[in-house]
């Protein structure tokens, strides 16, 4: 109703009223009139003013206009009054139009008209509403369409206007009866609109859906969670993988490495911590990186000091520090008054904080920072406190005032990290280094003392090959504990002395000794060889008048046999043959002929009678010894006392050695083997001359085995 | 040219103003829609002060607290080290212009040295005869360390400019002989 009221107080003070619209409302109000009204209007009372009823319907309208509420209120209030009312109202309604059409007005005149006759129509309808609502329905009807038609080609946008407003209600009302028809209406523009929408204003769709999208995922995982995952699988899938592909990589490495230092130092940490290997493992591949670090004055939450990495995104370290601040004394004040928050977590990074008395310390840190390093802040904090706790307390908020000591010392802490991302314990870290030092050390020790002494064996062994007469044979020198050790064979003594002398020089310049261990290797000889040599030398001795031998040679042993008539002549035999490789053993089967030449037959004065009593024993040893050895000879030496003259002494010397080889003649023995030799005076002239007289006058035996007997 | 940091506190009864007159001070924007501060929102602001000698920088870091209400009021270690404050009060509410007293106290007991200036907000809302009066009954420049008493207005960006820059000029470090 109200907007009827509308329409017609536009029509009005719009002046273009003509006589087809004054025909309309005329229509309209004698249909309503006609039906019902008009008939009771004749029983009423037609007595009541005219102009009564136009007053009072004003300041209706008045209210109408101003307020729905007072409307409704009216309305009940009229309800007992009004098909009375209703009747006047048709009444002066149509006087009214029949007043217009007879005087022949002026618009502004037809639009105060019409503007009083708004209230009447009005007033009519809502009767007529009341009354037979379809009566009405049946009359407009017929005309509502070219109303709306005509008045929308006449001002559009008032009716636009005037239509806008029931618009989303009406909509609302036939989503509400009929939902599936307004679907399929809208239904294909849907698309259409959100692309056209999407070019006018790229951003406000995503704006609009972004909050939304959300809770429409989380309702699609609700109902359709195996639908979700397949299609979010391709992208989060392959996403994780590659993460894990690296991650994996990077323990297998350590795991590989599981014997290095860095391997045994994880597992003693794994022990000491109680954590597992693997665990550590994780933690060191995904690592932990240090974003920033600030000091922020307790209280007003200034910053003191930062550090921030270069190569991360630049922190407004003012207002982080400020808003921490904040939340540190909100938890300290509501949730646990008197500790500190110590971190706050949020997905990948944490900062940790390090509170102390008038300051704390924020460090931001990506991924898990192993306790080393938390340890290490509280270590920081602490030395910063101790030292500069006056600047501190006295922090104005002007950072020219900052101790520069203070910078140095946070920046171990981004030090310490860059250096070495998986920092332990130091402790930890020495005790690795000592039993490194305890395997390594000595180790090393060891492998360049065998680098020196493989250099020293090597220029020993190209010495050892450069002398000709040793290359030949395989001598192998070590050096081993200050020793130049060699070793090997050669045939003989002579080329192991000669390579202990070669050796020396090197040995004594690299201050070793050393230590022949070369065995001389008795090389069986060539038997010829032997046989021959023993032959010559046999050969030679033989020529000597004392001597008369034989030699039979059996491998290693040298038998010798015959006589060697003097001691000395023997023993330079035995010495001679030894000498000849391959002769180990000499076996000596000579006879005794010393005796021979002691035996002395004695004179008496100026005699050259032999006196056979006292000298049979000899004369007869001397004969057995001759018939023993054929070949022996003897040569018989006279001796005298020199008394009296040579001449005298040279014939008794004659005369005393033909009686002797006369004596032993008799005896059998030839002639030819007895050789005087008493001529020679000399012999007298050895004498000793403390002897007594007697003791000089004798002949003796000297033997010899002339060569022709050999 | 020095460059030093200050925290700066806002305090006042709820919705007087205060977020309204940092964000105007900040932003330059106002909207008039209200929306409570839970705890505090830090922000900052260099403001630059020319003496004599010198140009002095100075980096606001302003604390805008939570307003009190009849059942919680300010969290007293939210004060702590700030070198001044701004005590807010809504002209169109006398209970909040009352209160104010009431807030100094609260901050110097915290911050005995502290300055502070003092807003009334809302100006724009108040007829311009009426003002005069009103700003009368809350002379406040009595106390010591008031730095002044300003009739801000958020809305229109009134004073709110004039306001800080009194207050960092009088942060501004004293000379060191």
């Amino acid at each position: 109703m109200n907007e009827g009221c509308q329409n017609l107080s536009d029509l009005s003070n719009h002046k273009k009223l003509n006589s087809a619209n004054l025909e309309q409302i005329k229509d309209l109000i004698e249909i309503l009139v006609d039906e019902e009204t008009l008939p009771d209007t004749d029983s009423e009372s037609p007595s009541k003013p005219n102009s009564n009823l136009s007053r009072s319907a004003q300041p209706d309208l008045n209210f109408l206009e101003s307020d729905s509420i007072n409307q409704k209120e009216m309305a009940t209030e009229q309800e007992s009054k009004s098909e009375e009312a209703a009747k006047l109202l048709a009444l002066t309604a149509i006087e009214e139009v029949q007043g217009i059409e007879t005087e022949k007005a002026i618009p502004e005149d037809l639009a105060d008209t019409v503007n009083n006759l708004i209230p009447l129509i009005v007033g009519l309808l809502e009767f007529k509403l009341d009354n037979s609502r379809e009566g009405i329905i049946e009359t407009v009807r017929p005309v509502l369409d070219r109303l709306i038609a005509e008045r929308t080609l006449e001002d559009s946008p008032k009716m636009a206007a005037a239509i806008a407003r029931i618009l989303p209600a009406a909509i609302e009302d036939e989503i509400r009866l009929n939902p599936l028809s307004i679907a399929r209406a809208i239904a294909p523009e849907i698309a259409l609109s959100i692309r056209e929408q999407i070019l006018l204003d790229a951003d406000a769709i995503p704006k609009t859906l972004g909050p939304e999208m959300g809770k429409a995922i989380k309702a699609q995982i609700e109902s359709e969670r195996d639908a979700m995952v397949d299609a979010l699988y391709p992208v989060i899938g392959s996403t994780i993988s590659k993460y894990m592909v690296e991650v994996v990589q990077d323990i297998n490495s350590k795991i590989e490495r599981t014997l290095s230092p860095e391997g045994i130092k994880r597992k003693f940490r794994a022990k000491v911590q109680g954590i597992s290997e693997a665990e550590l493992i994780f933690q060191e591949s995904v690592g932990y990186r240090v974003r920033a670090i600030f000091l922020i004055d307790k209280d007003s939450g200034l910053i003191i000091q930062e550090i921030q990495i270069p190569g991360e995104r630049h922190l407004d370290s003012e207002m982080l520090a400020g808003m921490l601040t904040a939340i540190c004394s909100f938890a300290n004040d509501c949730i646990a008054s008197g500790s500190e928050l110590d971190l706050v977590d949020y997905g990948d990074w944490q900062i940790l904080l390090e509170v102390a008395g008038y300051c704390y310390l924020a460090v931001i840190v990506a991924g898990e920072p192993p306790r080393a390093f938390i340890t290490k802040t509280r270590q920081v904090l602490g030395k910063i406190v101790m030292e500069h706790d006056k600047a501190i307390q006295n922090f104005n908020g002007n950072l020219a005032d900052v101790p520069l000591g203070i910078k140095t010392k946070l920046e171990q802490l981004t030090e310490t990290n860059q250096n070495k991302p998986q920092s332990s314990s130091p402790i930890l870290l020495w005790l690795l280094i000592f039993v490194l030092g305890l395997v390594f050390v000595p180790w090393g020790i060891s492998s360049y003392r065998a680098r020196i002494a493989h250099r020293i064996e090597q220029a020993s062994a190209i010495q050892l090959d450069a002398a000709p007469e040793l290359s030949v044979y395989r001598l192998d020198p070590t050096v081993k504990q200050g020793k130049l050790i060699v070793r090997g064979r050669v045939p003989d003594n002579y080329l192991r002395d000669r390579a202990e002398t070669i050796l020396q020089e090197i040995a004594e310049k690299n201050q070793l000794e050393i230590d022949n261990q070369i065995v001389a290797v008795n090389v069986p000889v060539s038997p010829n060889l032997v046989t021959g040599e023993i032959q010559r030398l046999t050969n030679l001795f033989n020529q000597q008048p004392q001597v008369s031998i034989q030699t039979s040679y059996q491998p290693k042993t040298l038998n010798i046999n015959g006589l060697v008539l003097d001691k000395s002549t023997r023993q330079s035999i035995g010495q001679a043959f030894q000498q000849i490789p391959g002769i180990e053993q000499i076996v000596f089967n000579l006879s005794e002929q010393l005796s021979i030449a002691k035996q002395r037959i004695y004179f008496k004065s100026g005699s050259s009678e032999l006196n056979f009593a006292d000298n049979f024993a000899k004369i007869n040893a001397v004969k057995q010894l001759l018939q023993q050895h054929p070949q022996v000879h003897l040569q018989l030496v006279a001796s005298n006392d020199t008394i009296g003259s040579y001449l005298i002494n040279y014939k008794l010397n004659y005369e005393r050695c033909q009686s002797v080889k006369t004596a032993l003649v008799a005896r059998g023995i030839q002639a030819a083997r007895l050789i005087n030799n008493c001529n020679s005076i000399r012999s007298a002239n050895n004498q000793d001359p403390s002897r007594a007289d007697w003791l000089k006058r004798y002949v003796r035996f000297e033997p010899f085995i002339p060569s022709n007997f050999k | 040219m020095s460059t030093i940091t200050q925290k700066i506190c806002l305090l006042g009864d709820f919705s007087v103003g205060k977020t309204s007159l940092v964000r105007r001070f900040i932003e330059d924007k106002f909207s008039d829609r209200y929306l409570s501060t839970v705890g505090v929102k830090v922000s900052r602001k260099l403001v630059e002060v020319k003496t004599e000698i010198e140009t002095h920088q100075i980096n606001l870091l302003i604390w805008d607290l939570e307003g009190n209400t009849k059942f919680k009021s300010i969290a007293p270690s939210y004060l702590k080290g700030a070198s001044s404050s701004i005590i807010v009060g809504d002209l169109s509410r006398s209970d909040t212009l009352s209160n104010l007293t009431q807030h100094l106290r609260l901050f110097w007991e915290i911050n005995p040295q502290g300055q502070v200036a003092v807003a009334l907000n809302k100006a724009d809302l108040i007829p311009p005869e009426k003002l005069a009066k009103l700003v009368e009954n809350y002379q406040l420049d009595n106390f010591p360390r008031v730095i002044g008493v300003y009739t801000t207005s958020a809305k229109t960006g009134d004073r709110i400019e004039q306001m800080f820059e009194d207050i960092a000029t009088v942060l501004i470090p004293a000379r060191k002989p």
